[in-house]
């Protein structure tokens, strides 16, 4: 029976609730050293010197600015070189926000390389340091550089403005000009921290032969091992990162992480093996989400159809850059693809250098800060000309037939399957509170109810017919072993949603065999093909095509084999199931008294030297279908307290064929409970006089929602949209990222359904919700 | 990773001793799920830690005559799981079930939590409202202080460096009650905690009543003003409306990361309320939908 579309536990499941499973932290190599950073107390200062001399008199072994190879690189190699903004090295001359690490130290114990850290001694010249981004492109500002590199070129930065990306197609004066109405608000989206399970960290293990194995957190192996090549100055051959899994991403790895050339550096120096591990304090100043504020300004008609659109986009992205350019496109793209516009649309954006933070993907990569603000504006219309806003969105999306950009403006394709309609029509029944929901106007008492509705979607890697900014293919080797089992190499990284479980139903769904008989090898970057690396939801829709891909041509050969054992032509031949024989059975197509099993097969072609079935390639998709999300939220708000509490939520993904909806729902609840923590909790105010953050890095003043905060169980429904994405593999699309975009804007509209207070700026804590009910006349006492 | 000594005390005797040579290098753990943190945050160094986790003579909760006595080293899971509690100290039975997690529960003692002198401490109001005594012995004496004097400041407390805390007394009282307001439902160090306790006579006047508070001020407070104006009255709409007016002048709140002062301000009153008709068995008039 085919498991895909079937609830499967997970393959690495056992390994994972026993302790058993391994990640980087977890590798222990004899004669290993422990490596801790020193990191910067100042947001902005030169360094002058470091003296080391004291930490090497205990023996530690210490690397400073003077031990690096001084290439300038940016942490994230998704995008082509050539559209690459470059400003950092290994280590730095210059702290350019607290946190980030400038020197290093390795020795026999953690104790005593923390001992050793506290010996260095660090002269700074400490610089002004500018925080908000306003500030900073003013004239006079302190500059966090002066010059940076895009592709080989050299760029001189003004005002600290790190990219400026203006994208504008059809005509957006006329399809202003020929709107009733125009609509115009300010929206503003918080810094907030990934707080993926496993920290930052990386074991490197330098060898014999001049070269270095390491174990890394990483979302690409291939990614790591580019750039740690190039910081040590070796060929790529030297170095082979191992594919390990991965606590948790939500895309805190997409980048190779600021620890890891740290960590290879130093193992180089000591000629050790050296473990550099992150505590959640560090980790906290290593990454953040891109804060962001946008202008928003939408032309519409009496009958309901949306004219135009402006996004003016301004974006603090800390002090690297980790891709606020690729960030600005995607950006576009995702409110480009939202509605039609009639085809009018306009993007402005401004990126900026301030002294906090480096920002870097995270789960979205923008299209959740850009959905809040077009799907509340939606809101707004349809509240504001009464429109139904189920037909408003039906009206004006984008759907089947139509362009998604998938990457900013460079990779497009047409939307094949779209599963918009379903969710909207039949996520309206199940919500049954959204038919009766009234007006805010209507509603009287201490607790106020409302329901709210937006829709997203996210892209399913970042393919196109075309090449554009961005890098997207994967690799995979699969082979038949003699007995019918199938073995598969591929460097493709699962973040903990079930990426390898949807590879490995792939092989079972081309080779006809049960799931205990597929499995998928140990991979490093010297026995696998590149993978760019897994991100914009690109894990099963491209990296499970390239394993398709690779399957499918190793059945090729297989039928071949079986061609020669059975005296007929391949193209005769097919494999079914065989639940008997517990592996699959080539037979003659519809002669089932013919055939022998995949094991007899490659068994008999091994005995007679033809060879081995196995196929490896690299495997590039055509195409970046949308995967679409609906959000029913009800919420509760306490006129007393301000307190938001969430008693119902109906969420509809469209991934195409879910390969195991266990997995799928988990992933769509878990993405609403991150969604809740992000309108109702989360946030990283710096305190304006040190640079610091407020909560110092402490999870215990960092709030995000747990399970408590949640609907009942009963009261969360979920359900799938009935599609198949004609260019996945077995139908299947991707959700991770989808699965976040609009749960901002639907608890933000049910709030106003509730209350009639419309909020533009997250996060909406107690506090902020009270006050506002307060000058409302709103609140109770 | 950062320094520290640790020695483990087998009993009480053991561990006054220990106090007594390390004086200010002591830093007493039990539960240790404060000192872990203060250590990672830097603001404990090099200390010697002393543990009594394990002395057996300070865990426990015991009830004679009217009376509760709870050994300091009682973690708070065995308070939240109390069915002797649950009936006799309501208001410590649900802050304990507020209290963290059940993980830090499972650690975390009474003692410690009093100890610490966090304003936010979650067991601080209950024990306030309950007219708590805390017994405290060090070398060769022991002395017993009222709840309400024992609290000095943030972090501060009446407790010499040789001092420990032996066990917390009060007397039973069915009506009492405990609510708290946090950034969120579990793990949330609180943004304002109440606690209420009253005695009433036959005709519904109140005789007795103690009402606490937590992080409204820089220790856990009593609110007397509030207290004045229910005493001797029925717990009908006027009172509940004066007692919501009188606990302004009871708090002084500041803004700090999880909130401002004005926010605690604005629901310290509604806070009160809830526990205060809770206490007294009454349904607050609020939770109306339409």
């Amino acid at each position: 029976m085919s498991v895909i579309g079937k609830n499967t536990p997970r393959i690495d499941g056992p390994a994972k609730v026993s302790g058993k499973q391994q990640y980087a932290s977890d590798i222990i190599i004899p004669g290993m050293m422990y490596a801790v950073t020193l990191r910067s107390p100042y947001p902005h200062a030169e360094i002058l010197s470091i003296d080391t001399s004291e930490a090497e008199a205990m023996g530690a072994v210490c690397l400073t600015y003077e031990d690096i190879i001084p290439v300038i690189y940016n942490e994230r190699s998704v995008s082509v070189p050539a559209a690459t903004y470059r400003d950092r090295t290994v280590l730095p001359k210059k702290a350019r926000h607290i946190g980030e690490p400038i020197a290093a130290v390795a020795a026999d114990t953690e104790e005593l390389a923390y001992k050793a850290m506290q010996a260095l001694k660090v002269e700074y010249k400490v610089l002004d340091a500018v925080y908000e981004p306003e500030e900073a492109m003013k004239d006079g500002a302190p500059q966090l550089y002066d010059k940076i590199y895009f592709g080989d070129e050299e760029v001189i930065v003004k005002n600290n403005i790190g990219v400026v990306r203006n994208i504008d197609e059809g005509d957006s004066v006329g399809g202003f000009a020929r709107a009733d109405r125009i609509f115009e608000e300010d929206f503003e989206l918080p810094r907030i921290y990934h707080c993926q399970l496993e920290t930052k960290g990386c074991v490197a293990a330098p060898d014999t032969e001049g070269g270095i194995t390491v174990w890394a957190t990483a979302q690409s192996i291939h990614g790591n091992r580019q750039l740690l090549a190039q910081t040590l100055g070796l060929p790529l051959s030297k170095v082979n990162v191992k594919k390990i899994t991965l606590g948790g991403g939500f895309g805190s790895s997409i980048q190779v992480n600021t620890v890891t050339p740290i960590c290879a550096a130093l193992a180089m120096k000591a000629r050790r093996p050296v473990k550099l591990l992150s505590a959640r304090e560090e980790d906290f100043y290593s990454h953040h989400k891109y804060p962001s504020k946008f202008h928003v300004r939408i032309g519409v008609t009496n009958d309901g159809v949306i004219t135009a659109a402006h996004v003016k986009a301004l974006i603090d992205f800390g002090a690297h850059q980790i891709q606020p350019m690729s960030f600005m496109g995607c950006v576009a793209g995702w409110f480009a693809s939202l509605y039609k516009y009639e085809g009018n649309i306009k993007f402005d954006g401004v990126a900026v250098y301030t002294n906090k933070t480096p920002c870097c993907a995270m789960q979205g990569y923008g299209n959740p800060q850009i959905n809040f603000a077009i799907e509340s504006m939606v809101d707004i219309i349809c509240n504001e000309m009464g429109f139904d806003p189920i037909q408003f969105r039906l009206k004006n999306y984008r759907g089947t037939g139509e362009e998604f950009w998938g990457q900013g403006p460079t990779i497009r394709s047409i939307i094949k399957s779209c599963g918009v309609e379903e969710s909207l029509v039949e996520g309206s029944k199940l919500m049954e509170e959204w038919a009766t929901r009234g007006k805010p106007e209507d509603k009287h008492g201490d607790i106020l109810t409302g329901v709210g509705l937006a829709r997203g979607f996210h892209c399913s890697g970042t393919a196109g017919p075309k090449e554009g900014e961005v890098i997207d293919y994967s690799s995979a080797l699969v082979k038949v072993n003699e007995d019918g089992s199938i073995d598969c190499v591929t460097p493709v990284m699962d973040h903990g949603g079930g990426t390898w479980d949807a590879l490995a139903k792939i092989l079972t769904e081309v080779f006809k065999v049960p799931l205990n008989m597929v499995g998928l090898s140990p991979a490093d970057t010297k026995n696998t093909g590149y993978d760019v690396c897994t991100h914009a939801t690109r894990g099963v829709y491209c990296g499970g095509a390239a394993v398709y891909n690779a399957a499918v041509k190793c059945r090729d050969k297989l039928l071949e084999f079986a061609g020669r054992v059975m005296d007929e032509h391949p193209c005769h031949l097919e494999i079914v199931e065989n639940e008997e024989l517990g592996q699959g059975f080539i037979q003659v197509k519809g002669f089932p008294q013919k055939g022998r099993t995949i094991g007899e097969v490659a068994k008999i072609a091994q005995i007679n030297s033809w060879g081995t079935a196995m196929y490896a390639e690299s495997f590039r998709q055509k195409n970046c279908p949308p995967c679409f999300t609906t959000h029913f939220v009800k919420v509760a708000v306490n006129t007393r307290t301000g307190e938001i509490t969430i008693p119902k939520v109906v969420i509809y993904g469209d991934c195409g064929v879910a390969m195991n909806p266990d997995l799928l729902y988990g992933q769509l609840i878990g993405s609403f409970n991150r969604g809740l923590g992000y309108v109702l909790y989360e946030n990283l105010p710096h305190d304006e006089r040190t640079g610091k953050l407020k909560n110092n890095g402490l999870l215990v003043d960092y709030k995000m929602p747990t399970a408590v905060e949640m609907p009942k169980a009963e009261n969360v429904i979920v359900r799938h949209a009935h599609t198949y994405e004609p260019t996945g593999p077995f139908g299947a699309k991707g959700i991770g990222e989808a699965a976040l975009a609009s749960v901002q804007a639907a608890i933000a509209n049910a709030i106003y359904n509730a209350t009639g207070i419309r909020f533009t700026k997250l996060p909406i804590t107690p506090e902020i919700m009270l006050k506002a009910l307060q000058e409302k006349g709103l609140a109770h006492k | 990773m950062k320094n520290f000594e640790f020695i483990k005390a087998p009993d009480v005797k053991a561990a006054l001793a220990l106090l007594d040579k390390e004086k200010d290098n002591a830093y007493l753990v039990a539960g240790s799920t404060n000192a872990m943190v203060d250590i990672r945050a830097g603001k404990v160094n090099d200390r010697t830690l002393i543990g009594i986790r394990d002395i057996e003579a300070l865990s426990g909760i015991k009830f004679s005559r009217g009376k509760i006595t709870i050994g300091a080293g009682t973690t708070i899971s065995e308070i939240a799981e109390s069915s002797l509690l649950a009936k006799k100290a309501p208001v410590l039975f649900q802050a304990a079930n507020q209290f963290a997690d059940p993980t830090t529960r499972n650690s975390a003692t009474i003692g410690g939590n009093i100890a610490n002198a966090s304003p936010a401490a979650d067991t601080a109001p209950p024990l306030l409202a309950l007219k708590a005594e805390v017994v405290i012995a060090k070398k060769g004496s022991k002395r017993r202080v009222a709840m309400e004097d024992f609290f000095l400041g943030v972090n501060k407390t009446v407790l010499e460096k040789d001092e420990l805390i032996l066990a917390i007394e009060f007397s039973a009282n069915p009506h009492s009650a405990f609510y708290k307001v946090g950034l969120r439902n579990a793990m949330a160090i609180s943004v304002v905690t109440a606690a209420a306790s009253v005695r009433k006579d036959k005709d519904g006047n109140i005789t007795d009543v103690a009402i606490a508070l937590g992080s409204v001020a820089p220790k856990p407070v009593r609110a007397f003003n509030a207290e004045k104006a229910v005493l001797g009255k029925k717990a009908d709409e006027k009172t509940i409306a004066d007692l919501m007016k009188a606990v302004s002048k009871d708090i002084s709140p500041i803004d700090d990361v999880r909130a401002s002062a004005e926010y605690r301000k604005d629901i310290a009153p509604v806070i009160v309320k809830r526990v205060f008709c809770k206490a007294c068995g009454i349904c607050p008039n609020e939770g109306r939908t339409k």
